[in-house]
């Protein structure tokens, strides 16, 4: 049983510290790393014309 | 050329701090407006344009139908909703006269999905044959002679170190309609690097202490874009989660003006640099004037706006979808069926300014980019592998304690199915951040490719000073 415990802790230990240090290194070292977004570009609002929402499937 | 200082003769460059020309031996400013006048004044060459302001305002809509102002117009095959029958996945089966022709948002878009037309491209195909060969100047400083890459517009004396503008390649191309002036300068670009980079926690010490090999400032020329889109579409997306999971249908048309959506016009540099470059704030646009070049590089375009209008359309359709998403409270959203109608309005040529630092680390180029007038840094930084190795082991050997623990005790009631699921749940979540780890992981190695690539650094070094 503890044997079972210590592979899956080890899983999720690691798993987690992939986790952080991904996101870690991607913040400190992936500068600029986003583009221009609909509000640069468009010139007014979305002009939403019809909207319908939960319609049954088409 | 030289751009000479009326005052005292010596080369005027283009000053980001003052936004005018300054003399660095006498120190006088001077508008370039006004130096316009007295470049006249004096004789020297002025530059004459090819006039291109039909083709600025050539209206190319994707409703494939040639008219004398150079239409071209495309038409759906059923446009009317609810009647939808295309599939994003498929493409849309779109009418024009001579034929079917499809259009897939999501495709790759390597085949133009329109033609220009034999009138409409009759200017596109003259630009197109222009034969591109590199020429070499004289230098009007030291009388060196000065081999200028093929889409350059503007360098330097390699000899003299002198800001020598090439007119004549200048005058062989199409003039640029706007221009956007560097507003930052050679030392603030450097400087925001420094501190972004002694920001960086995984940072290696030789990259914060970096010496520069390179540092030129260069107008990138971009194609600017105004499209107008209008879409009808059946969408689907997931509300809830688990069990409570549901699938719900949503209609909407919708449409909305582009305006300006940048596309970059140089085959040397990669369009994801480029495109990370952004936003460039065109409402600081200028009308272009070749004093702006003064000091600095510039490359004319050497791709055609019959290259990048797909690429315009695609960036168009997924700002669109991004707005249509966000008036759908539900999550996985997909389109499921559409009929999407657009317009290219009007293509405009401009020049745009960035900073492009070299250095080196362990013997391999990487190139960092400034954007010109927001101080955007773009690039990927090698990570220092010890520092990363070490914080995984010490955060992995903590939180491989914890999770034991809590596993040996969950283990003790298997038969509870709460237990078990709860199990499953955190196993499942550990198993998606591993994942979400190395995607990121992946991501930075990406940009580094990006920041080191030959294409990037080449775009610099070939180019004396």
């Amino acid at each position: 049983m503890f044997l079972l415990a210590l592979l899956l802790g080890v899983f999720i230990g690691c798993s987690v510290s992939i986790f952080i240090i991904g996101n870690k290194v991607a913040k400190s070292n992936d500068i600029g790393n986003s583009k221009a977004d609909f509000g640069d570009f468009a010139s007014q609002m979305l002009n939403v014309i019809v909207q319908r929402d939960r319609i049954s499937k088409p | 050329m030289v751009i000479d200082c009326p005052a005292c003769g010596a080369a005027l460059m283009f000053d980001p701090e003052t936004g005018k020309m300054k003399c660095d031996a006498c120190d006088s400013l001077y508008d370039p407006s006004e130096l316009k006048d007295d470049f006249q004044a004096r004789g020297q060459k002025e530059l004459k344009y090819s006039s291109f302001d039909e083709a600025d305002n050539k209206t190319s809509t994707l409703k494939i139908k040639h008219d004398d102002t150079e239409k071209i117009s495309l038409k759906l095959n059923d446009t009317e909703a609810p009647a939808v029958s295309s599939s994003p996945s498929q493409g849309l089966s779109l009418k024009r006269e001579e034929g079917d022709v499809s259009f897939n948002p999501e495709s790759t878009f390597d085949n133009p999905v329109y033609d220009h037309g034999d009138e409409a491209s009759q200017e596109q195909l003259d630009l197109d044959n222009e034969t591109m060969e590199c020429k070499i100047y004289t230098c009007t400083s030291c009388g060196a002679e000065v081999a200028i890459n093929d889409v350059e517009a503007s360098t330097f004396c390699s000899f003299c170190g002198q800001p020598t503008v090439v007119f004549n390649r200048v005058d062989s191309q199409r003039k640029p309609k706007y221009i956007i002036p560097f507003s930052v300068t050679k030392e603030t670009a450097i400087e925001v690097i420094r501190k972004r980079l002694n920001k960086g926690f995984f940072v290696p010490d030789a990259i914060k202490n970096f010496e520069l090999e390179r540092v030129r400032g260069i107008y990138i020329p971009f194609w600017l874009y105004d499209v107008y889109y209008h879409d009808k579409q059946y969408l689907k997306g997931k509300v809830g989660s688990g069990k409570n999971e549901h699938t719900y249908y949503y209609y909407r048309e919708a449409d909305c003006n582009f305006k300006e959506i940048t596309l970059d016009a140089s085959r040397q540099l990669n369009d994801e640099s480029s495109q990370r470059l952004e936003p460039y704030y065109t409402n600081k646009m200028r009308p272009f004037a070749l004093e702006y070049l003064s000091g600095f590089y510039a490359d004319t375009y050497d791709v055609t706006t019959s290259e990048v209008d797909t690429l315009a359309l695609q960036r168009a359709y997924a700002l669109f979808q991004e707005a249509v998403n966000e008036t759908i409270k539900a999550h996985s959203i997909s389109v499921i069926k559409n009929a999407p109608d657009y317009k290219i309005l009007k293509t405009q040529y401009a020049m745009f300014p960035a900073w492009f630092l070299t250095f080196r680390y362990e013997d391999v180029p990487y190139t960092l980019l400034v954007n010109g007038q927001t101080e955007k840094i773009v690039g990927g930084i090698p990570y220092d592998r010890g520092k990363v190795a070490s914080s995984f082991a010490v955060l992995a050997v903590v939180f491989s304690v914890i999770a034991t623990f809590v596993m040996y005790w969950l283990l003790q009631d298997t038969d509870s199915e709460g237990t078990m699921k709860l199990l499953i749940t955190i196993l499942i979540f550990a198993g998606s951040g591993m994942i979400a780890g190395f995607s990121n992981l992946k991501k930075v190695k990406e940009s580094m490719k990006l920041t080191s690539s030959s294409a990037t650094n080449n775009f610099v070094k070939n180019r004396g000073q």
